[in-house]
């Protein structure tokens, strides 16, 4: 199987896991209940949290939150850095030079600080999260499509395009965005998995979706304290993790760009 | 000669090559300097030349695809020099080109079809229905099956690709036509359908053409004249046959003696010595006296201005008795 199948299947995997929670467990991720940090039996696969309630629910249900923050913070990058970097790469000279050095400056802080500092500030909603972390990548995507659009401007069928009559207006989104389109998706999968990353080390700092709504990150945060008594609280969140991560990492890097 | 469909008058175009680290421009190639044509209607023009002599940037100089760093360019009449963009779009109608490479100049993600109707979209000549209709009849024209529409570049051949090239170019009725190098790139056994196909568009349609191609025998086939490019200058400019049978320039007779029949016929072969100098740096007064079997002392001092020689043929020579 080639990576980009393997990651196919581990996404489609995560999605069909996240979609039909409720069908797939017998208790809601909300429901407390008396045996609590009860450790995997098999009336609860990965046991109970602090509060008794059932690991495996909150670690399906959760899995919801972290796709929507990470596809849409994917597609706030793409709707932010595609026009960016086509236009930057079209254009050109000066344009290109600002774009360049804006698309430098946010690359080089690091975006896991970045985005503690603006969470800090506007404080932890869904909403926000996926916009923090679209305006975290947006650079990434603006730079990669840039060197692109870079390339294919000077391609003889934009030269002959440009014969026949054509401008700016025509030739971006006729012949550099089609051009494009393979290597904003590689980036697309590729942005998904670090927002999901990234949003799960927001929680896991305590900047996660306010509780008691299930969220990886702040699961594997509360399982650390009692990893000793039920450590299926703290892995299963990250093994969830790990596996939808990887799973657009594959997608992404497999890819043609 | 009739009026001119197009002219060029004192055509220059300097690329830059340095730039110092105040972005000012430190080093510039002369890839054009001075060059003045003028194509009839339903005339074609071959431009002959080695590598980097500057035809190709002729023909987009021509086009409008480049802009001269000097001279003047008018079509029809009018002077095309100074328009840009959609200014330029009525001038675009009626000037097509073909490049050399069939495969860089078809969109990969683009159909058959819609490459060949993006001029005609872009013109606003058709849509929809009509539109259909008349990509169907450019494919027929060059003999590609109707089918061949919805297919992408990547499934077509070399010299399918080519014909595609040139159906997008005819698409909006030119009435010039820069052919860059049409055939340089396809196979022996394809070159001869895409010339005849040349062949008959000039001759149906009434189609100007301007012909860059190395191929001196080629040319002296299809030309009416033939101008002769070095180091980006005009050295000779005459009527094909007779530029191609007695060349009246030292340049022109080393070209026309390294093609293979006129080798064949008993002439001497003039083997050039040396590279083509660099164009960054040209040498003083004739820029081929460096390379030039019968240079004489004048040659480095004094720059030949073009002269006749006969009826309508010209050249760039301080001598008379050769070659």
């Amino acid at each position: 199987m080639t990576r980009r199948a393997c990651g196919l299947v581990l996404i489609l995997a995560v999605t069909f896991a996240a979609l039909f929670a409720p069908l797939l467990t017998a208790y809601a991720p909300t429901q407390t209940g008396v045996f609590f940090l009860a450790p995997p039996d098999a009336a609860h696969w990965f046991g109970t949290d602090d509060l008794g309630r059932d690991v495996l629910s909150r670690v399906l249900h959760g899995g919801r939150a972290s796709l929507v923050i990470g596809v849409g913070a994917a597609f706030v990058a793409c709707v932010i850095g595609v026009p960016a970097g086509l236009l930057a790469g079209y254009c050109g000279g000066r344009v290109d030079l600002w774009a360049t050095q804006v698309m430098n400056l946010c690359i080089a802080l690091p975006g896991l600080v970045l985005a503690l500092l603006i969470t800090a500030v506007t404080g932890p909603s869904v909403l926000n999260i996926v916009l923090i972390l679209g305006f975290v990548s947006w650079p990434r995507v603006a730079r990669l499509v840039r060197g692109q659009a870079f390339l294919i401007r000077e391609a003889l069928f934009v030269e002959a395009a440009r014969a026949a009559g054509a401008d700016a207006v025509w030739i971006v989104p006729m012949h550099i965005l089609p051009n494009v389109a393979g290597v904003i998706a590689a980036q697309f999968a590729l942005t998904v998995a670090y927002a999901i990353f990234t949003s799960s080390s927001l929680s896991f700092l305590g900047l996660g979706i306010p509780p008691p709504s299930p969220d990886w990150g702040g699961m594997v945060r509360t399982g650390l304290d009692y990893l000793s008594i039920n450590p299926a609280m703290g892995l299963a969140p990250s093994a969830a993790v790990g596996i939808t991560v990887l799973g657009f990492y594959l997608l992404g890097s497999g890819t043609r760009g | 000669m009739t009026a001119p469909l197009i002219a060029a008058e004192g055509l220059v175009k300097h690329f830059p090559v340095r730039q110092d680290v105040f972005g000012r421009v430190s080093a510039q190639v002369q890839a054009v300097a001075g060059v003045s044509l003028a194509i009839a209607p339903n005339e074609v023009l071959g431009l002959a030349g080695e590598s980097g002599s500057g035809k190709s940037t002729i023909g987009r100089l021509l086009l409008r695809l480049l802009d001269p760093t000097d001279g003047r360019i008018s079509f029809a009449g009018q002077d095309v020099t100074a328009l840009h963009d959609r200014g330029l779009r009525p001038f675009r109608r009626q000037a097509q080109i073909v490049f050399q490479d069939p495969i860089g100049s078809l969109d990969p993600t683009m159909t058959i079809g819609a490459a060949i109707a993006e001029p005609l979209r872009l013109q606003g000549m058709a849509n929809g229905p009509e539109l259909r209709e008349r990509v169907g009849a450019l494919l027929q024209a060059v003999a590609l099956p109707a089918g061949y529409y919805n297919r992408h570049p990547n499934e077509l051949s070399g010299g399918q690709r080519q014909r595609v090239v040139i159906a997008r170019a005819l698409s909006v009725d030119p009435s010039f036509i820069v052919a860059d190098e049409p055939v340089s790139a396809l196979d022996v056994s394809i070159q001869a359908q895409i010339i005849n196909l040349l062949e008959e568009m000039r001759t149906r349609r009434g189609l100007a053409m301007l012909l860059i191609s190395h191929d001196i025998a080629l040319m002296e086939h299809l030309c009416d004249r033939i101008a002769v490019l070095y180091l980006g200058r005009v050295m000779e400019i005459g009527p094909a046959r007779d530029l191609v049978r007695a060349p009246r320039h030292p340049y022109t007779e080393a070209l026309v003696s390294a093609v293979p029949e006129a080798a064949r016929a008993g002439r001497r072969r003039i083997i050039l010595r040396g590279d083509i100098p660099n164009p960054a740096n040209p040498p003083a007064g004739c820029v081929f006296h460096t390379r030039c079997p019968y240079a004489q002392p004048d040659c480095s001092r004094i720059v030949p201005e073009m002269r006749p020689v006969a009826s309508g043929h010209l050249k760039a020579c301080l001598r008379d008795d050769v070659p």
